[in-house]
């Protein structure tokens, strides 16, 4: 029984650190608290729709198209409105909560308010013992791992990455020494964004989405971001294990509001004691 | 003779403005009273409950439509004043205000959360104004200044317990959302369904905002049910669904009370096929007067109407039947009055405004098929009466 909740808990925690990396890039890297980041995984989904349900494309192409649409609209937002905000969280909370709202107007726009639905492109079971896991979300693990892997492989052994981080921890120095810093934070901003929509591409198969569907979403990954913390990508994946795996534990054997509230409560708790998330990253 | 100074004349001219504006406002608004009678529609264009807003909009104006083509009340037409809340209960309040303050309504229809509902309701109190209530809700509640449209759990748990236990399964698990609406109907349901000699094998509240339900599926497999009741609401009913058929469970049966054809379009009839819900109001009800308003509701707005589209209808008409026999000045008491006891025959069937200002409906259950249509597979033979304090006694029993 244990077993099976622990495997239901690996599945939640795969798709809530699908849903808050981004944020950990866009927050962690760049300390912009993005309040559009749930409309960014909705319109993900909507860009998947667009490719498998009106244009007639497999999956794949949905899974890239979700990626390169957000990832140009978070270049776009970057370019135009927040390079202007660095450092000034007040305004950039409410630059990014009226974009959330203007996205949802335009989603409702295009495609009008009502709720869009995806096939999954995997159906199927495995079974292990008395535990059942669906095949789409084995394939929902795998896609979590490989968006963990390759964004850890960019920061840490390219070039890019390299400049990324210099530019983070001192972005004058960055600067002397030959990094075009506006670059880098356009092109960090974009892939945050990208991997953000990307997420929304895997959900949409088992999830409700519609214009007004971001807010579901957002909570969930501040919280993953901010109980791991973001001082490294490590952070969000201890984050969505530990959440993960505790609402499912906690959910199974007693309640899930109760989970939630335990889940939430415990947040508070490390973050009064580990203020900067619990995997931490010695600083000068 | 005097000479006129500057700032007598400015406080002249503006005391002549404000009269000519007063004058003016008092004009309009009588003549306006003569031609039209006004109704306000409170429906979000944006939100969690827009879509659901949105058929009732649209069965509320074609029903205004059609009342209007036909000669209107007593020679006066229906003028409809919309306002959007937003999905917002406190937007929804003060858009109600101005809809009697400024606009003048005599009632206004609309809203769609209790929520929602609980904020206008004071509104109306204040204003003697009359808001008509068209969804599905928990009951425990009556105010003079509502009429509820919609059915409350009685109604439907008192004839869905009992073929539920009979024809589909003895075995239940109960799911629900953590709020009033769920809670209270699950208690009733729970209560109904043991007299009925039915077994609990769980029961579970998830909140509003959860996406994700692998951990409820897995309790549902492990506590091995015949079938789940849900009254989960909303989004909530989608994301289960969709979760739930990626499971492959084909020896559960699955009960949504709250799904409708927005529902099942939402979730994809591939997941849904084969899933039971218990709504007072299918597209596919067979009578005449449905068969009129489904294709010509579809032909309208591209879409099969659902119940709330159906209540909708149903609201603009039971009010048309009541302004008929009114005079052209008419208090609220007095529309309240004329409301209770009127009956309108319409797409689901004979529907009466009780003395307690709830409506006896007809409930019914229906199962998806492969079109994303319900088959509806039992009707009540008679309409059934409305108890809103139903609940009462299982929801404190429950809690205590």
């Amino acid at each position: 029984m244990l077993l099976t909740y622990l495997i239901n808990g690996l599945m939640t925690a795969a798709s809530l650190l699908m849903m808050s990396m981004g944020m950990a890039i866009i927050f962690g890297i760049m300390n912009v608290v993005n309040l559009a980041h749930g409309e960014l995984i909705i319109i993900g989904a909507y860009a998947s729709y667009t490719m498998i349900e009106i244009l007639g494309l497999p999956f794949g192409a949905a899974v890239l198209a979700s990626f390169a649409t957000t990832a140009v609209i978070g270049s776009l937002i970057e370019k135009i409105i927040i390079k202007k905000l660095y450092g000034k969280t007040a305004e950039t909370l409410l630059v990014t909560y009226a974009l959330s709202m203007i996205f949802q107007q335009l989603l409702k726009l295009i495609y009008g308010s009502g709720y869009i639905h995806l096939e999954s492109p995997i159906t199927g079971i495995v079974r292990l013992g008395k535990t059942i896991m669906p095949k789409y979300y084995l394939c929902i693990i795998a896609v979590a791992v490989l968006m963990f892997l390759v964004t850890w492989l960019l920061f840490n052994k390219t070039r890019l990455g390299l400049q990324i981080r210099a530019v983070s921890q001192n972005r004058a120095m960055a600067a002397c020494l030959g990094v075009n810093t506006k670059r880098i934070d356009t092109l960090t901003f974009a892939y945050g964004a990208g991997l953000t929509g990307l997420a929304g591409c895997m959900i949409a198969p088992i999830n409700s989405i519609s214009p007004f569907a971001g807010s579901n979403y957002i909570t969930d990954s501040f919280i993953t971001v901010v109980l791991g913390g973001v001082d490294t990508l490590f952070g969000p994946v201890v984050g969505a294990l530990l959440i993960g795996e505790s609402e499912s534990v906690v959910g199974g054997f007693i309640d899930s509001v109760f989970a939630e509230m335990i889940v939430v409560f415990a947040v508070v708790i490390i973050v009064r004691f580990f203020p900067r998330g619990i995997i931490v990253k010695e600083r000068r | 003779m005097k000479k006129l100074t500057r700032r007598e004349f400015l406080k002249g001219s503006a005391a002549g403005t404000v009269a000519m504006a007063l004058s003016g406002f008092g004009l309009t608004a009588a003549a306006e009273s003569e031609e039209t009678i006004k109704v306000g529609l409170l429906a979000a264009s944006s939100g969690s409950t827009s879509v659901l807003d949105g058929y009732i909009a649209n069965a509320v104006m074609m029903a205004v439509d059609e009342i209007n083509e036909a000669g209107g009340i007593n020679g006066k037409e229906i003028e409809i004043f919309r306002e959007d809340y937003a999905s917002d209960p406190a937007t929804a309040a003060e858009k109600a205000e101005k809809l009697i303050v400024n606009d003048g309504v005599s009632c206004i229809v609309g809203v769609v959360l209790s929520s929602c509902r609980q904020a206008v309701l004071p509104v109306v109190e204040e204003y003697d104004n009359l808001l008509i209530y068209t969804t599905d809700y928990e009951g425990l509640e009556q105010s003079d200044n509502i009429i509820y449209v919609g059915c409350v759990p009685n109604q439907q748990i008192q004839t869905i317990a009992p073929y539920l236990t009979e024809n589909i399964g003895q075995k239940v698990y109960l799911i629900g959302n953590d709020y009033l609406y769920p809670r209270s109907t699950l208690a009733q349901m729970s209560a109904m369904l043991e007299e009925n000699g039915a077994e609990i094998v769980g029961e579970e509240y998830v909140a509003m905002d959860e996406t994700d339900y692998t951990s409820s599926i897995t309790k549902i497999i492990n506590a091995e049910p015949d079938v789940v009741f849900s009254v989960l609401v909303g989004d909530c009913i989608t994301a289960f669904q969709k979760q739930y058929a990626q499971y492959g469970i084909d020896n559960i049966e699955m009960f949504h009370l709250c799904l409708d054809e927005s529902g099942v379009e939402a979730i994809g009839v591939n997941s849904c096929e084969g899933v039971y819900s218990g709504q007072t109001y299918f597209a596919t009800v067979e009578n005449e007067v449905n068969e009129v308003f489904a294709a010509k509701y579809e032909e309208l707005y591209g879409t099969v109407p659902t119940v709330y589209a159906s209540n909708g209808y149903v609201a603009a008409n039971l009010l048309a039947q009541a302004l008929e026999g009114l005079s052209d000045e008419f208090t609220t008491e007095e529309l309240v009055a004329a409301l209770q006891g009127t009956t309108f025959d319409g797409p689901a069937g004979f529907v009466t405004v009780e003395e307690n200002n709830h409506c006896t409906v007809t409930p019914r259950i229906g199962v998806v098929n492969s079109e994303g249509l319900f088959d509806v597979i039992y009707e009540a033979e008679e309409p059934v009466s409305p108890d809103p304090y139903a609940g009462e006694a299982y929801y404190t029993e429950s809690e205590s």
